[in-house]
């Protein structure tokens, strides 16, 4: 027996209130003085054991009304046939008993009656210490027809849709909902969550709407991601414990019961859900339900790489595809294709033994700015979801770069960005056929004005000594815009200046101001190196792979002290360090643009790194960084939010979002800082989102789920039965077993009408009893 | 002491004054209507002839014996009057009921039966009956023969004055006692609760018909006795025996002690009728004299 308000059981101390009435009764008794005690005293003899026992039914029952009041707001429900035995049916007949005895005419009756009142006494007391004559089996429930709460969880992931369109496991899942909703008592609730997202519209929140809310069911469309079964069950059963009927609690999770979402890791999870389920009271019951037949095959397509992390037009860009062969058939020419923006461009033939995987590589140049989609798709199998993985790569036209040089010579490399250039462009100094996607231009100081600027997106000021108030002007409103300036320093810097009006107090440019310089007459012996660490910036996290080369190669023999009391404002972090401690990059964001502060110089005169060969794709990320700017991710997991940035002056205009399932929504353009924000938060479906927002091209997002359900392996019938016992679960496989069982652990009766009943009934009892007992003859 | 008015209260002497007349020939029915008539006079009643001794007065030599014997004898005859009447006044513990009892200003079932029975030996030595009075409780505790002078009452009301109740009801012991020492025929009138066995009681009242006594009970209730009334948890303690207590729920027993009431009443009423006894009950809330003169009515009436 459960109660569903147990905190109410308290209120059984009432029972108390009638046994002190009863003491304080008998304590203030009057005392006669009395004469005709020879007509008194015959009487009190013959019915002293009579009224004594009368006394004891009356107060047990009028003890038992209070108790039976506090019970009933308890609200008791009946789980058990031997709890409803043991203290319900037995309780009542040794009262029984003993009233009768009390009203028995004869020795022999009463003694008889209280004879079998003690031995039920006796077995009520043994069953407080467990011991019983009745199975403890559910009690089925006497209405077949009792109003249910019921949470379904649909397991409606990519892996369910392996097979054929109509003999998948999704089809089956979406069948047994149907069945197992449509066949709930009318005035039930029900309550459907789907394991990799989406909604049933009709049956989110709890509905009685039985039919409308099947029928979703049944219309429910694969083509999710994977499944994030925890949570999932989490919400259900917050959703379950909420609902109104709870009598009966159902919860039953339709699924094919990967490994993937069961095992390892997940089952960690579904034990604490197991917790949260039985702290539901009373506790619902749990039915496992199988579908969908083993499918043993399975290629996917599990990333794709591209080689940049800006593309330009007519770089040439090498995409990696990560392919694996979940099955144990070998696919010795598996052949893998290139399609982008939609035309097929690219196929390839590689060699995936069982249980193995493989990379294939495809060179691609762009020729067209903007966004393109790319997918990498195998021949199709059994699973198509995960044949095809999308990605979307922005490409951009130029990244123009602007170099002020503050030391510029005409010998070859003597100039302060000679190795800077270089390193920006290296294929067109080399005359190769490659395209850069950097543009450089070098100025000298003097020539460093509004015109230079026009059309670059980062600037590099390389040693410069000081600039004209107009020329720090206008580098302030170029980097406000949303541009990026990159400062070396180096021996003609004028700290004083800089500090004075590139620092301006934390006001100006400048993350930070400049101290000593420090290792000014070192030899190289003495030099410094770039601490090696694990790279959180973006633009060095190339660099924590050792095969990409290692910043540590490069001595920096003087450099200038950065004062980092600055650099706990906001926007500014520093990104690198030397080993000595010294700060070496430092970058800060100044609305929408960045500066970073290199402490020391661009080519080889404090340092030897421009001369290494790690140079080069370190200023190239470095530069790329700056000019990528925060621009949001168009490659995004299952459940992000897409965010795109678009030209301020659509604020306020309604942009469109195109989803894969080929809907089309409208959002509203919001202002975010000096830009406009499109965003969209419901991508629980992978595949390709565009959005279409004025004045601007469309974009396109790649949403892309997990492939961890590639793995098509099933539990095994044990490891099912394991996770059943963690969830306190059965297992089903089939509509007509699940009815079996329902039918069987239909059971625990709220028995709230019941006990009201007999508290009546008692109400009743106490007063016929009371005029009964003052009646009857001696 | 006690002069008959500190005793009965003058209402109720009015009305027993009144009742005079109606009395008189009611108390003459007494014996009127079941024995031999009072009315053959003054001494008509022979008891005895003995030997005439020097100093006797020789109205009663009897002459005719003398006649035919040649010796003298005299005639003896009963006392002069026509009625001794003995009231047996019951001072048993349980006779002290009522006493302490709030609201009614405390009339005990003895007060009651000795305001009774003053009332009816007014009455009596008014019409120059002789009135005796015997209290008792488990024994006899005073003896006063009947009298038919004035002034005895003043005896009478002093010995009921002074009595205490107390002891235990032992009604046929002290009957039994009682019965020889009433040598003649008489009015015996019991003033009691008869809170005893009642087979040994009318044993001892058979006693005294036997002896040709007329008998009358009157049977003295406090309504606590008749009724029950008592609600809550009580403790009864006995008025006769000490230490003898019953702690009860009074309601629950109400019924059942009804019962028993009933049954110890109707064994009595079936007893006296046997037995040509008056039993006549009354209860301390109803005022004696109006109880006594419907009782006279009554008796008048029958006769």
């Amino acid at each position: 027996m459960t109660f569903l308000n147990a905190a109410l059981l308290f209120g059984a101390a009432a029972l108390s209130i009638p046994i002190i009435i009863h003491l304080l009764n008998r304590s203030r008794f009057r005392v006669v003085q009395w004469g005709a005690m020879h007509l008194l005293a015959p009487v009190v003899r013959t019915n002293r054991k009579r009224i004594q026992i009368e006394q004891i039914i009356l107060l047990m029952i009028r003890a038992l009304i209070p108790l039976l009041l506090a019970i009933l707001m308890a609200v008791p429900v009946l789980t058990h046939m031997n709890v409803f035995v043991d203290f319900i049916i037995v309780p009542v007949l040794v009262l029984l008993c003993i009233g009768a005895a009390s009203l028995a005419a004869s020795a022999a009756w009463r003694w008889g009656l209280g004879a079998v009142a003690a031995v039920g006494l006796a077995y009520i007391v043994a069953s407080c210490f467990g011991w019983t004559l009745v199975d403890d089996k559910p009690i089925s429930t006497l209405a077949r027809d009792a109003k249910t709460s019921m949470a379904v969880v649909l397991d409606n992931s990519y892996s369910m849709e392996a097979g054929s369109a109509d003999s998948n496991a999704l089809h089956d899942a979406k069948q047994a909902g149907d069945q197992v909703i449509a066949r709930l008592p009318r005035g039930s609730e029900v309550a459907v969550r789907l394991a990799a997202g989406g909604v049933v519209s009709s049956a989110h929140s709890a509905t009685v709407n039985l039919s409308g809310a099947a029928g979703d069911v049944t219309k429910l469309e694969g083509g999710y991601g994977s499944s994030r079964m925890a949570d999932t069950l989490d919400e259900a059963s917050a959703a379950l414990a909420s609902m109104k009927h709870a009598a009966k609690r159902e919860l039953i999770v339709v699924s094919d019961f990967q490994k993937i979402d069961w095992a390892g890791d997940n089952a960690a999870a579904l034990a604490r859900v197991a917790e949260t389920i039985e702290q539901i009271k009373p506790t619902p019951s749990v039915t496992l339900f199988r579908v969908g037949q083993p499918v043993k095959n399975n290629v996917a397509v599990l990333s794709v790489d591209v080689s940049r992390r800006i593309v330009g037009v007519g770089q040439q860009v090498t995409l990696r595809g990560n392919l694996q062969n979940f099955g144990d058939t070998s696919y010795p020419d598996q052949r893998v294709h290139l399609h982008v923006n939609g035309v097929l461009e690219d196929t390839k033939e590689v060699s995936l033994p069982a249980g193995q995987d493989a990379q294939v590589l495809f060179q691609y140049e762009f020729v067209k700015p903007g966004s393109h989609v790319l997918n990498v798709s195998v021949e199709t199998d059994a699973l198509k979801a995960d044949n095809k993985f999308t990605l979307v790569v922005p490409v951009w036209d130029k990244l123009p770069v602007l170099l002020v040089d503050g030391d510029p010579r005409s010998e070859p490399l003597q100039s302060e960005t000679s190795y800077l250039q270089i390193a920006l462009r290296p294929f067109g100094l080399a005359k190769e056929k490659l395209t850069d996607l950097i543009e450089t231009k070098t100025v000298p100081v003097s020539a460093f004005d509004a015109a230079s600027l026009t059309g670059r997106r980062v600037v590099v000021l390389a040693n410069v000594a000081k600039l004209t108030a107009a020329q720090v002007e206008m580098l302030k409103t170029y980097v406000s815009e949303g541009n990026a300036a990159m400062v070396f320093l180096g021996n003609q810097v004028d700290a004083g200046w800089y500090n004075a009006a590139m620092h301006e107090s934390g006001k100006g440019l400048l993350p930070t101001r400049l101290s000593d310089v420090v290792g000014a007459g070192a030899t190289w012996d003495d030099a410094s190196a770039i601490l090696e660490q694990r790279y959180n910036d973006p633009a060095l996290e190339l660099f924590n792979d050792p095969r990409n080369g290692s910043l540590a190669d490069g001595k920096v023999r003087t450099w200038y002290k950065l004062d980092e009391s600055d650099a706990s404002a906001p926007g500014v972090s520093v990104t690198a360090r030397l080993d000595t401690g010294d700060a070496l990059l430092v970058e800060k964001k100044i609305g929408r643009g960045r500066v970073l502060l290199c402490a020391t110089t661009c080519d080889d005169l404090w340092t030897t790194l421009p001369v290494k060969p790690v140079y080069v794709p370190l200023m190239q990320r470095l530069v790329t960084h700056l000019a990528a700017g925060s621009d949001p991710p168009r490659n995004l997991s299952v459940g992000e939010p897409i965010v795109a940035f678009v030209p301020r002056s659509a604020v306020g205009r309604r942009a469109a979002v195109l989803t894969p399932a080929g809907e089309r929504h409208e959002v509203e353009v919001r202002k975010r800082g000096l830009r406009g924000v499109v965003q969209w938060d419901d991508t629980d479906r992978p595949g390709v989102y565009t959005i279409e927002a004025p004045k601007s091209e469309p974009i396109h997002f790649a949403v892309m789920s997990e492939r961890d359900e590639s793995d098509l392996t099933l539990l095994s019938d044990d490891e099912l039965e394991e996770t059943a016992r963690t969830l306190g679960a059965s297992v089903v496989e089939s509509w007509e077993a699940y009815r079996t069982l329902d039918s069987e652990r239909r059971h625990g009766r709220s028995i709230r009408w019941e006990v009201f009943a007999v508290v009546l009934a008692l109400l009743f009892g106490e007063l016929f009893f009371q005029q009964w007992f003052s009646r009857r003859r001696a | 002491m006690p002069d008959i008015t500190e005793f009965l209260n003058p209402r109720d002497l009015q009305q027993v004054a009144n009742l005079q007349v109606l009395a008189r020939l009611v108390v003459e029915g007494f014996t009127s209507g079941l024995h031999r008539s009072p009315h053959k006079g003054f001494s008509v009643e022979f008891k005895q002839h003995r030997q005439y001794v020097p100093g006797d007065d020789l109205r009663s030599l009897d002459w005719k014996v003398f006649g035919k014997t040649d010796r003298f004898y005299i005639r003896e005859y009963e006392e002069e009057t026509n009625l001794r009447a003995t009231l047996l006044v019951d001072c048993s513990g349980s006779m002290n009921y009522g006493a302490d009892k709030p609201g009614k200003d405390g009339v005990s079932k003895l007060h009651y039966a000795s305001r009774a029975a003053a009332c009816l030996a007014y009455l009596m030595l008014q019409q120059a009956d002789s009135v005796g009075l015997v209290t008792f409780d488990q024994k006899i505790r005073r003896y006063i023969p009947p009298r038919s002078r004035a002034s005895h009452l003043k005896i009478l009301l002093d010995e009921m004055e002074q009595c205490t109740p107390g002891g235990e009801s032992e009604l046929g012991h002290v009957f039994h006692d009682l019965a020889p020492k009433l040598h003649r025929r008489g009015l015996v009138v019991v003033f009691s609760d008869c809170f005893c066995d009642v087979a040994e009681l009318m044993r001892a009242l058979a006693h005294f018909r036997h002896a040709k006594h007329e008998v009358i009970v009157f049977q003295i209730w406090d309504r606590d006795e008749l009724d029950f009334p008592f609600k809550q948890w009580t403790r009864f303690d006995s008025m006769e025996v000490v230490g003898d207590h019953h702690m009860v729920d009074p309601a629950h027993l109400r019924e059942a002690y009804l019962e028993n009431l009933a049954r110890f009443r109707g064994e009595l009423e079936q007893g006296c009728h046997r037995h040509r006894i008056d039993l006549v009950p009354m209860t301390t809330d109803q005022p004696y004299a109006e109880a006594l003169a419907q009782y006279l009515a009554l008796r008048r009436k029958r006769t």
